[in-house]
């Protein structure tokens, strides 16, 4: 099913419905009936959207969502199976909470990008903003499993007191990534802001970025090394169709040890020259 | 010794390959719990060793704690990581005995292997067992784990860095017992056979000769003059005991090897059977046979005629004919 924005408001619409098990096995009409909040009114998805069922049979759980949605927020939250597509922008909280299946956008993302998720896969192939798999003011724990994926760059936060899973940013990151981090991994391929890392407990955090990093003074360098694990990472990234140059594979890391001031059992593995 | 042997049926049907004869017998085969393990190093070497050293002292499980030898090869983009190594096949009688073998195999022969890694070759299911989730606590409370697809892995940090081994391994219901014997008068000519054989079922995939470089010399039988041996040497079949006790050799034999066959499947093993068969009758031997119990214990009969029927017959089969 694809739903087409009518760009016919301004005003934040709450997207939360609009995952495929909802839209599943509905006729079109039914699908255009489902209420969604805009602003503090109202609506219908039809009001909003062109419900198109013309290329599927309805019974799968694919959706696809076109246009410039960044005031949509909270697309595929809480989603638990199918696929889900963005054809343009995704407002915030995109994938927020999600525990299961693929969200895809072919655009950027705005804050909050799979912030808490449990499980699934997010790929964003631009940019992403705040907060990527990060945790909710007053929260304890951030992304519980599951994949994000952001072939562009993410703003500052990104994997804020993360629990397990992993983060795999194509470009630059903003400042605090990974901070606070609890387990699970992050992987970087491009500049890093200040502070990675900064309050972690345990994890990984791999800076494959050539252009030098500013490790936090409560890191303790180990030595170089090459980590089996990490080429299985990255075959995997690659897998998924995540672009990993070729020289990474063979990447010597710089292994700093911390945050030595909550117990130091973290890791920021950075790129020391290839193989 | 090996595990398998007995005397052959007697012939009830001529066939013979390129002049030498195939002996309408079976090779009799047992189900045992298999694994394999994916070994990985820095260079190709080192992952040799590695796979050579954990299935050392594994040629049969009437005196070892599993079977095991090295599959093949890998080239880098066959493995998890990305390095150059080896697969491993390994067979128990249980899995609560290959669990045990294999963790302590990787312990103490991989995990000390300058480089190593040490990953899972077989679907996980509910038969898995444990392997880097024992030896996990060698790394004292400083090991890491990391889950991927469904997949933990365990990084040991050691003295050159870390070593990573997968937490569980996939187990199937393989077959082993599988052989055949090469019975030759000139032990040059014949070692040579069994080499080619080796070589050949080898190439097949999927199965294992345990013993040393693929053949088993010291053919054994149930039982002993001595009672506290399970086994010991096959007389029949030993050409130097020939006048002293009933003697199952042609009287121009004097030089008998055993290759042991362990595979994944029923179907490779059979397939390993033709491979050796074919090849090995290149050489000069008098007869081609193989060991079994007489059907009583195993419930794998792999009969020589019908698998070489089964596979096609090379050039040079006679079938109906004698020597």
């Amino acid at each position: 099913m694809i739903l087409r924005w009518k760009d016919g408001t301004k005003l934040p619409v709450e997207a939360d419905s609009l995952v495929p098990e909802t839209v599943a096995g509905r006729p079109a009409d039914e699908v255009a009936r489902m209420p969604l909040s805009v602003g503090n009114a109202r609506a219908e998805v039809g009001d909003l959207f062109v419900v198109d069922r013309s290329n599927g049979t309805g019974s799968e759980e694919t959706l696809i969502l076109e246009g410039d949605l960044r005031n949509l927020r909270g697309i595929g939250r809480r989603m638990a199976r199918g696929t889900l597509t963005v054809r343009g922008d995704a407002g915030p909280y995109l994938g927020a909470g999600i525990s299961g299946g693929l969200i895809e956008v072919h655009g950027n993302a705005d804050d909050w990008a799979g912030a808490e998720m449990s499980g699934g896969l997010v790929r964003i192939r631009g940019n992403a903003g705040r907060f990527v798999g990060a945790s909710f003011p007053g929260s304890r724990i951030g992304m519980r499993a599951g994949v994000i994926l952001v072939d562009g760059s993410v703003g500052e936060d990104a994997g804020r007191r993360m629990r397990r899973g992993l983060i795999a940013v194509g470009g630059a990151a903003g400042e605090g990534f990974g901070r606070s981090l609890i387990a699970g991994s992050l992987v970087a391929f491009g500049a890093m802001g200040r502070q990675a890392g900064a309050g972690m407990k345990r994890g990984t955090i791999a800076l494959l970025g050539t252009q030098g990093v500013e490790v936090f003074p409560t890191f303790a360098l180990s030595g170089t090394y090459r980590f089996p694990f990490l080429r299985i990472y990255l075959r995997r990234l690659a897998g998924w169709g995540f672009p990993v140059g070729a020289d990474v594979f063979s990447a010597q890391m710089a292994r700093y040890n911390g945050d030595l001031a909550e117990g130091g059992q973290g890791e920021i593995l950075v790129w020391a020259g290839a193989g | 010794m090996t595990d398998t042997p007995q005397t052959p049926s007697p012939a009830r049907r001529p066939l013979s390959i390129a002049r030498v004869e195939i002996i309408d017998t079976f090779a009799e085969a047992f189900p045992m719990t298999a694994a394999r393990a994916i070994v990985t190093a820095d260079d190709p070497r080192w992952a040799e060793v590695a796979g050579r050293t954990m299935s050392g002292y594994a040629t049969s499980v009437i005196g070892c704690d599993a079977e095991a030898a090295i599959e093949r090869a890998l080239a880098p983009e066959e493995t998890p990581d990305g390095r150059p190594g080896v697969s491993v096949l390994l067979f128990a009688f249980s899995r609560d005995a290959l669990e045990k073998a294999l963790a302590n195999r990787v312990g103490q022969c991989v995990m000390t292997c300058p480089t190593s890694a040490c990953y899972n070759g077989l679907p996980l299911d509910e038969r898995s067992i444990g392997v880097g989730s024992r030896l996990r606590y060698f790394g004292d409370g400083y090991q890491i784990s990391k889950c991927l697809d469904g997949r933990r892995y365990w990084r040991i940090p050691v003295m050159d860095g870390e070593f990573t081994c997968e937490e569980r391994f996939g187990t199937t219901k393989g077959v082993a017992g599988g052989n055949i014997i090469l019975l030759g008068v000139d032990p040059r000519a014949t070692l040579a056979a069994a080499e080619a054989a080796v070589a050949a079922m080898r190439e097949v995939g999927q199965v294992i000769l345990p013993f040393p470089g693929g053949i088993a010399r010291s053919g054994s039988k149930v039982g002993s003059k001595y009672k506290a041996l399970r086994a010991s040497t096959n007389t029949a079949f030993c050409p130097m005991l020939r006048g002293l006790v009933p003697c199952e050799l042609p009287e121009q034999v004097r030089c008998v090897y055993e290759m042991v066959i362990d595979g994944l499947t029923l179907e490779s093993v059979e397939r390993a059977t033709v491979a050796g068969i074919h090849a090995a009758c290149e050489f000069e031997l008098v007869q081609v046979s193989a060991g079994n119990y007489g059907g009583k214990l195993g419930p794998f009969h792999i009969h020589l005629h019908e698998v070489l029927s089964r596979e096609g017959m090379p050039r040079g089969t006679r079938e109906g004919g004698n020597r």
